[in-house]
């Protein structure tokens, strides 16, 4: 057990520090902050003077280790645009975002996997394709167009709920439910199709086959397998979440690190941007390592000899 | 037995033939727009902003969905969108397809330090947030179409390298590959000439059901005017101007989505067809 | 005279797809005494299987379903019993073991924890009691550390050691009648006959009754007292394992009997019966067989009924077996 928990997280940290790289990479390539930075007509001195400042002048390679370096003493470098730590404005963030996404699949899991439970059992029923084309709908609707008609109803027409802003749980219902709509689907359907699949798998014939009572052929043989291949879905999902609220959280003026990310963009402030992309992934990274630890326990095939 | 089940089980069974009518429509749409469209959609008519659709009290038949803001017609600039939504959605999935199946043919056919990297590399990428991504570096070399389909490509081909890795893994096993090898047979021709043929099913279902997702990507992006540069019409900057008039203007925003959501929705059921259709195990059954 | 454990009396089971009435079982009629094994010979999609599930009450609905017919097991009619009284004879009265032993298993648990599932749904004892039975059971199926292998799991046993397990779990509830569906044709050849050595030894030990099903006429000669051939969902032929083996009667048994390999003598070739089964909905109204033999005349497109042939136990379904013997 271990030996694969150091074998995951090994894997995990050679995967961070990839990405660390690889978004280095690209922002340097992609961007020269030293002309935003300056106004047009800023002289050669200036320019050297800003460069220098910067650590630009240095080799990539060394750019790159420093930027590590000061990523483990937590230093995520000093904002452009705010002239504050990025740090500080990450920490301000991540909750509104956390809270967000949590809610969502939340409300998520508790529509999707009764739906697509209630659609294996059911198959190829009428309730069953009435569900999965439903389904299927909430999978084609994109985020932000559902964010918006959502708005137009709840808060134009009927002037129920507020358009934006972060606060009490009214003003989580429609950022949530936009989130959720995307999430609600797909889960519903992974979960079908996975319940479909144990549900004709041989195993389960053989436990009536043996008399085992049908209630305990559910609860104990049928949910077990299924219990791992959801909660992987669920991972996946809300990594997606975590990773897709921007758009969200720019039409609802959610305080998240999705819309500190987008207005760092069109600032052009770069450590910003670094940082968000950074931290996002840590928790993808994370994510999958808690998903492969979870497959370890229960699932006995993983990562024994 | 023609229960209800049977009755629906009918009817569900024609949507595929809905939905691919649904998408050649949006190629005819796309390819003849300058000749269908009714107005040029960029034209714009401050005397004619904001007419609601023609079923409305203020609204004519000479702009049957309105006009927004700026007096432009809301059907012809849909209609246009239509162009910008094929050429991103069918061209980054052709272009990220392209790249994801030949690294994922490529880990699989040497396998070893080579498929290593690879899958080293896939990982990294998927830890990474894509929207993101993309939103950053178009934000840094500016809103453009092609710029657009450049980004799509180089976050989007991963699952394909998933998939054709997978299967050139399992093909690799096979007898012929050893004895092409041993033939001394160029890899690339192996792999073009065997392995192609054997993963076109499952990269053509991806494909299908890939159009549909960047076509909202690409929506996402115009949305926060990191897309195709203004005033050229997509579904995504309307929804952006729509927005903006949310409640003097409901039609602005809406008409493009639904745009959007008809084009994903044939994109997806035609994906799910497909790939019953090419499922292996079907074959077996016949 | 041994009482009849198993009667089946003109069993059909029908399946109804989207493509059309799929006539798995179509008319099948089946005895099996105290202590003693019926083999049911077919091809594959002959229906062998169909009929096993059909007695275990477990054929899927709703697209499959027992259209008419009786299953009699110890003189009660099974058809009519509600699930719950059902469930209380699988395993414990009637067992059955499956094709493949690999994926009969769920790789989430322990083969302890599967084997005791038997004995716990049936009986009232306490998990050491459970634990016991189940150490029993394995060591009676000749499987090497049963202690260690209460608490394996499946995925680090090889297939012959899996076969074992079920097989334990089959006979943990002491079944009066044991139906084993093809037991050894998911493994290696030289694994095949430890299986077949196995259920014969426990056979004898238990005194179970047996159906027997298997498209393998060896494991027939070894394992049989009577036989049943099945063709496309009904029995074409039946009698004693000798009179199917020397005095075949039916021309799709001779030719079945003809395709086995002779090792001892010079042959110049295998015989194979020409073509291929007709498939489940093709099925002409006459005599299934009718296409691939060689003895068919006009008569034979009427279908014939199941005749019983005086003095040898033995029963044809074929309008010309007098004529052809």
């Amino acid at each position: 057990m271990i030996l694969y928990l150091l074998n995951r997280l090994a894997h995990s940290v050679v995967v961070f520090l990839g990405v660390i790289v690889v978004t280095f990479l690209i922002a340097h390539v992609l961007g020269d902050p030293v002309n935003l930075l300056l106004p047009p007509e800023a002289t050669e001195q200036q320019r050297a003077y800003l460069i220098k400042d910067l650590g630009l002048d240095r080799p990539l390679h060394i750019q790159l280790l420093n930027y590590m370096a000061n990523l483990v003493r937590g230093n995520f470098g000093t904002s452009f645009r705010h002239n504050r730590p990025v740090l500080g404005l990450l920490i301000e963030r991540v909750p509104a975002s956390l809270e967000l996404a949590l809610f969502s699949i939340v409300v998520s899991l508790l529509i999707a996997i009764p739906l697509g439970m209630f659609s294996a059992f059911k198959r190829d029923t009428i309730y069953d394709r009435i569900g999965m084309t439903l389904a299927l709908f909430g999978q084609s609707f994109p985020g932000f167009w559902a964010g918006i008609m959502l708005i137009l109803l709840f808060t134009v027409k009927l002037k129920w709920l507020p358009p934006s802003g972060r606060g009490g749980i009214q003003h989580m219902i429609l950022p949530g439910m936009t989130l959720a709509m995307f999430c609600t689907a797909a889960i519903a359907r992974l979960t079908r199709s996975c319940f479909l699949d144990i549900l004709d798998a041989d195993y389960i014939r053989m436990a009536r086959l043996k008399g085992v009572p049908e209630m305990i052929v559910f609860a104990k043989h049928v949910f077990k397998n299924a219990f791992v291949t959801i909660f992987n879905i669920t991972a996946i999902q809300f990594g997606l979440i975590f990773g897709s609220a921007v758009v969200v959280e720019y039409i609802f003026a959610w305080p998240g690190l999705g819309r500190l990310s987008l207005e760092a963009v069109y600032n052009r402030d770069y450590p910003v941007v670094l940082a968000s992309i950074v931290t996002i992934s840590c928790a993808f990274v994370l994510l999958n390592l808690a998903v492969d630890v979870v497959y370890r326990i229960l699932d006995p095939r993983v990562g024994r000899n | 037995m023609r229960s209800n089940s049977a009755r629906a089980g009918k009817v569900f069974k024609r949507l595929p033939l809905t939905a691919g009518m649904i998408i050649f429509m949006l190629l005819v749409l796309a390819v003849s727009a300058p000749y269908i469209a009714p107005h040029d959609p960029n034209l714009q008519d401050l005397s004619i902003a904001l007419k609601p659709p023609f079923w409305q009290q203020g609204g004519e038949s000479g702009y049957p969905l309105g006009t927004d803001s700026l007096g432009r017609d809301i059907l012809s600039r849909i209609i246009f969108g239509a162009r910008v939504s094929v050429i991103v959605g069918f061209g980054g999935m052709i272009l990220s397809g392209l790249i994801g199946t030949t690294l994922g043919l490529i880990a699989g056919y040497f396998g070893g330090k080579i498929d290593l990297l690879i899958m080293r590399f896939t990982d990294i990428m998927l830890s990474m947030p894509y929207i993101l991504i993309a939103i950053a570096i178009i934000g840094a070399i500016g809103p453009s179409l092609m710029n657009v389909i450049f980004v799509m490509a180089i976050t989007n081909w991963v699952s394909y390298t998933r998939i054709t890795r997978y299967e050139a893994m399992s093909l690799s096993k096979l007898e012929f590959v050893d004895m092409a090898k041993l033939s001394g047979i160029h890899p690339a021709k192996i792999i073009i000439n065997h392995f192609v043929p054997n993963v076109l099913n499952s990269v053509t279902v991806l494909g299908s059901l890939d159009v549909g997702k960047l076509i909202v990507f690409e929506a996402a992006l115009s949305f926060l005017g990191l897309g195709v540069k203004p005033p050229t019409a997509s579904w995504g900057a309307m929804l952006a101007d729509g927005r903006v008039y949310l409640t003097v203007a409901w039609w602005i925003a809406t008409f493009p989505g639904v745009a959007i959501v008809l084009t994903v929705l044939a994109g997806n059921l035609l994906g799910d067809w497909l790939r019953d259709e090419l499922d292996p195990r079907r074959q077996m059954k016949a | 005279m041994s009482s009849e454990i198993l009667k089946v009396k003109d069993l059909r089971t029908y399946f109804f797809t989207d493509i059309g009435i799929v006539k798995a079982v179509d008319g099948v009629d089946l005895c099996i005494k105290e202590k003693e094994t019926l083999g049911l010979v077919g091809e594959s999609a002959s229906g062998k299987s169909v009929i096993a599930y059909s007695v275990m009450g477990l054929i899927p609905k709703p697209a499959g379903r027992i259209v008419s017919g009786q299953v009699i097991f110890k003189e009660k009619s099974l058809l009519g019993m509600s699930d719950r009284e059902m469930r209380e004879i699988r395993g414990k009265d009637i067992a059955m073991i499956p094709q493949d032993p690999t994926t009969a298993l769920n790789p989430l648990f322990t083969i302890g924890n599967q084997i005791g599932e038997v004995i716990r749904y049936h009986e009232r004892v306490g998990r050491p009691e459970i634990f016991e039975k189940v150490k029993s059971m394995l060591r009676v199926a000749r499987v090497p550390s049963p202690e260690s292998c209460l608490k394996s799991y499946p995925h680090e046993f090889s297939g012959g050691l899996k076969q074992r397990a079920i097989i334990a779990m089959a006979l943990s509830g002491r079944p009066d009648l044991l139906i084993a569906d093809e037991p050894t044709s998911a493994l290696d050849v030289t694994i095949q006959m430890q299986i077949i050595k196995l259920i014969r030894e426990l056979r004898e030990q238990f005194g179970t009754s047996m159906l027997l099903i298997t498209h393998n006429l060896g494991i027939v000669a070894k394992m049989c007292d009577r036989v049943a051939i099945l063709y496309c969902g009904r029995i074409v032929e039946e009698g004693t394992a000798r009179a199917i083996f020397y005095r075949p009667k039916h021309p799709y048994t001779k030719g079945l009997l003809a395709s086995l390999p002779r090792g001892h003598r010079t042959q110049k070739g295998l015989y194979t019966i020409p073509g291929q089964p007709p498939g489940p909905l093709n099925r002409e109204e006459g005599c299934h067989f009718y296409q691939r033999c060689e003895f068919a005349r006009d008569r034979c497109s009427e279908p014939p009924g199941l005749e019983k042939i005086e003095g040898d136990d033995q029963r044809v379904r074929c309008w010309r077996w007098r004529e052809l013997e």
